[in-house]
């Protein structure tokens, strides 16, 4: 599924990323990459505290592409489990903002997903598409080490880009 | 108070059994064998290069092309052009991508969406033989690989997931109908746009042509509604004109009542998983 070395990078990166949140993903060299999957998969493993990631699709619960390490080692499983639970928050009426309850050029009622347990964080944000879809990122992160509020800014920002370029 | 009817749990790949000799023997074989060329079976075809699956074309779904245009992520005209100036090198992906008519990440998506959903078809059940033709890969080109076994593991995992929403595959196929409304249940969106297309002449794979959506997806809410009793496929009318003369009788077709009672729709799941073993 996904066979691509880490990238290296400096511990100053986070730093700079976090200031010039903006700037496309860089391959060493200054070359830009094209976002596909995997370049935005290894984006957000470069967050602090970030142990692995997944862009899955919630209708069927299939991983399209995942990377890093995943809660008990599968990341088919874990795929499936995260799937339900954007599901059931997209689908359900009492998450939706109160106007504009549906679906709005492919954007889903609900943005993001938080859930915290004692040693990690789970942000699941979901994919604004031009086509219709049903897919969301999934970023699991080491409690300790994690910056939740700047992550999910992050991984917002990377949703948006993974579609628009 | 109707309470929300819970789905079960999507199933995991880990539980998920592959039969022996794969869903396709000859697929397994190609695979081994790191073939290029064009798989065809009676459901659709699977494009094949150096033993992975390329893409997956199936009449039962919109192909990518129709993904793409129907809520505007492309046009028409940009497809076209991107056909005419790249199908014969069979770097249509790349020129879409390159030209700036749409983004990596979203080609990605797209076309990992179309390929599993296409092959779910494909590699659907069949009696009739399969054909492989070498040499021909598929005019997209690369975009995103996936193992032969990946896409078999996913298929099997379909089937299981469609089985545990609603385990009479009738709907699938069939025109559907909408059934009265039960009273007080509440449709989420997504689904809510399938119901509305339900005219009694439109099948799933109808719908997801003018919803531009995977049919298995579509599939999912139409089982979804039907387990809801929101939905049933449309019975089989008898020819109006009677048997043609010299045809045989027909066979009475059991006929499915409308399961309203809640304790028949467990006992019909009892006896469909019972079947099943």
């Amino acid at each position: 599924m996904f066979h691509r070395k880490m990238p290296e990078h400096s511990p100053l990166a986070h730093t700079l990323r976090s200031v010039n949140v903006t700037q496309p993903y860089l391959r060493t060299g200054g070359e830009p990459t094209v976002p596909g999957i995997d370049e935005c998969l290894l984006e957000a493993m470069q967050l602090p505290g970030a142990r692995g990631a997944a862009v899955v699709d919630w209708t069927s619960g299939l991983a399209l592409g995942t990377v890093g390490d995943s809660p008990g080692g599968d990341h088919e499983t874990t795929a499936a489990e995260a799937a339900e639970l954007a599901r059931l928050a997209a689908e359900h009426r009492a998450f939706a903002p109160e106007e504009d309850t549906g679906w709005f050029d492919g954007m889903c009622p609900v943005e993001d997903l938080i859930i915290a347990n004692r040693d990690s964080y789970h942000l699941l944000r979901f994919v604004p598409t031009t086509f219709d879809s049903s897919v969301f990122l999934h970023l699991w992160l080491a409690r300790s080490e994690g910056n939740l509020a700047l992550a999910r800014i992050r991984l917002g920002e990377m949703a948006g880009r993974l579609v628009l370029g | 108070m109707t309470t929300v009817r819970m789905p079960p749990p999507l199933p995991t790949r880990l539980r998920t059994q592959i039969p022996s000799g794969g869903l396709s023997p000859m697929l397994s074989r190609l695979a081994a064998e790191r073939a290029t060329g064009v798989l065809m079976r009676e459901g659709g075809m699977l494009y094949l290069s150096d033993g992975q699956v390329m893409y997956a074309e199936s009449p039962a779904t919109p192909g990518l092309d129709v993904l793409l245009i129907a809520r505007g992520a492309l046009d028409e005209d940009g497809w076209r052009e991107a056909v005419a100036q790249a199908g014969a090198r069979r770097l249509v992906g790349r020129f879409l991508v390159d030209s700036g008519r749409i983004s990596q990440g979203a080609l990605e998506l797209c076309h990992l969406g179309a390929l599993y959903d296409a092959a779910y078809f494909v590699l659907g059940p069949s009696s009739a033989p399969a054909r492989f033709r070498y040499g021909e890969p598929h005019w997209l080109g690369p975009v995103r690989p996936v193992p032969v076994t990946a896409v078999e593991r996913e298929t099997v995992r379909r089937r299981e997931l469609l089985h545990g929403i609603w385990p009479d595959p009738a709907a699938d196929e069939a025109p559907l109908v909408r059934a009265d409304r039960p009273p007080g249940a509440t449709v989420a969106p997504r689904q809510e746009a399938v119901l509305a297309r339900i005219d009694g002449v439109s099948t799933a794979t109808d719908i997801s042509r003018v919803l531009g959506r995977p049919a298995f997806h579509t599939l999912v809410d139409v089982r979804r509604l039907a387990a809801a009793g929101f939905v049933t496929p449309r019975a089989a009318e008898p020819d109006p004109a009677g048997p043609a003369p010299g045809s045989p009788t027909p066979v009475p077709v059991e006929e499915f009542p409308l399961f309203t009672d809640p304790h028949i729709t467990l006992l019909k799941r009892l006896r469909d998983a019972l079947e099943a073993l």
